[in-house]
């Protein structure tokens, strides 16, 4: 699988028209992660210049939340695993709060790296680009909140 | 078109000079609601992003008053930026004017006038991204129970929890 393919595939970025895809897909910067590895962890401080939007080109990462249960006590709860064109770290990337969870590599593989400042410096660059990915993010952030808003709703019983 | 923007632009247009909160503002739509008056109704597709200009809107689930939304404040941004059902009811508390914003017109100022449509999503992903993290860390302190209540109240767990979902940034 190759970076671009993941992007086209990717709810995040999967509605750019081909040229922007592929301006985009550069910006990228791809490593190879092993399993256990912990991409973000919950709870660490966000750094304005060390921060980052991923997406999983191969294997497997696992969203994890560590803390009280619903159904008593405490222990991991896993959210979602994600594969191949999914992104993590959208929120991190406009909320300067500490990591609400954990993502740690549960199938080894390759993700890609955009830096938060290769991001902003978009806007210098290519301006049409940058609404376009940006518009992505908040349509990415409007979309888990919908679902973390389903959730609670079964959860409470409405 | 008008010669100084609206001040209830302020918070949405924070990254923007006046002159590009007026033109953003000629790509909002503004409306007047009675009050009482239903703007939307949960389950009902919505149209999109609505600020507040004059007056005040109420959010409701299940008939339950869950927010205020006052002036520079907005509601209808998960409608605009993921189409789909209203996951509350929207209503005037009293008579109310709004700018609203909708995905075509969202769509338009992005192509047209990207370094405004920027400044509104990067201004609407940090109000989504500060609920979500509220949210998450309401279900987290939940899950502590509060001390010598039983925990056993879900009208008003469920209720204060589904409130930072719709928790309205409070307006200038």
């Amino acid at each position: 699988m190759h970076l671009i393919d993941s992007l086209r595939g990717s709810s995040l970025f999967g509605d750019l028209p081909p040229a922007q895809l592929d301006l985009l897909s550069r910006l990228f910067v791809e490593r190879p992660v092993r399993g256990g590895e912990v991409l973000v962890r919950q709870g660490d401080r966000v750094h304005p210049v060390g921060d980052a939007l991923f997406v999983v080109i191969e294997g497997a990462v696992a969203v994890q939340v560590e803390g009280p249960l619903p159904a008593g006590g405490s222990g991991v709860e896993t959210l979602a695993v994600l594969g191949p064109g999914d992104a993590f770290g959208v929120a991190s990337l406009v909320d300067p709060a500490p990591r609400a969870a954990s993502c740690v590599v549960v199938e080894p593989g390759r993700i890609a790296v955009l830096a938060r400042r290769t991001l902003d410096a978009l806007v210098h660059s290519d301006l049409a680009l940058a609404a376009r990915v940006e518009h992505a993010l908040a349509r990415q952030l409007a979309r888990d909140l919908r679902v973390f808003n389903r959730r609670l709703r079964a959860r409470l019983g409405l | 078109m008008d010669p100084t923007p609206s001040p209830a632009l302020a918070a949405l247009g924070v990254e923007l000079t006046p002159d590009e909160r007026l033109c953003l503002q000629g790509h909002l739509r503004r409306a007047s609601f009675a009050a009482d008056e239903v703007l939307c109704r949960e389950g009902e597709a919505r149209a999109g992003l609505c600020v507040v200009e004059q007056g005040e809107l109420r959010v409701e689930v299940g008939g339950v008053p869950l927010a205020h939304v006052g002036p520079g404040a907005w509601v209808g941004e998960v409608a605009l930026l993921d189409p789909g059902p209203a996951s509350a009811t929207v209503r005037a508390a009293v008579d109310s004017t709004v700018l609203e914003l909708d995905a075509a017109a969202l769509e338009r100022l992005v192509a047209q006038e990207p370094h405004i449509a920027r400044a509104v999503v990067r201004a609407l992903s940090s109000t989504l991204a500060r609920r979500l993290r509220q949210a998450s860390q309401h279900g987290a302190e939940e899950g502590e129970g509060e001390g010598g209540g039983g925990g056993d109240e879900p009208p008003r767990t469920a209720r204060s929890w589904l409130s930072r979902l719709f928790g309205g940034r409070r307006g200038a």
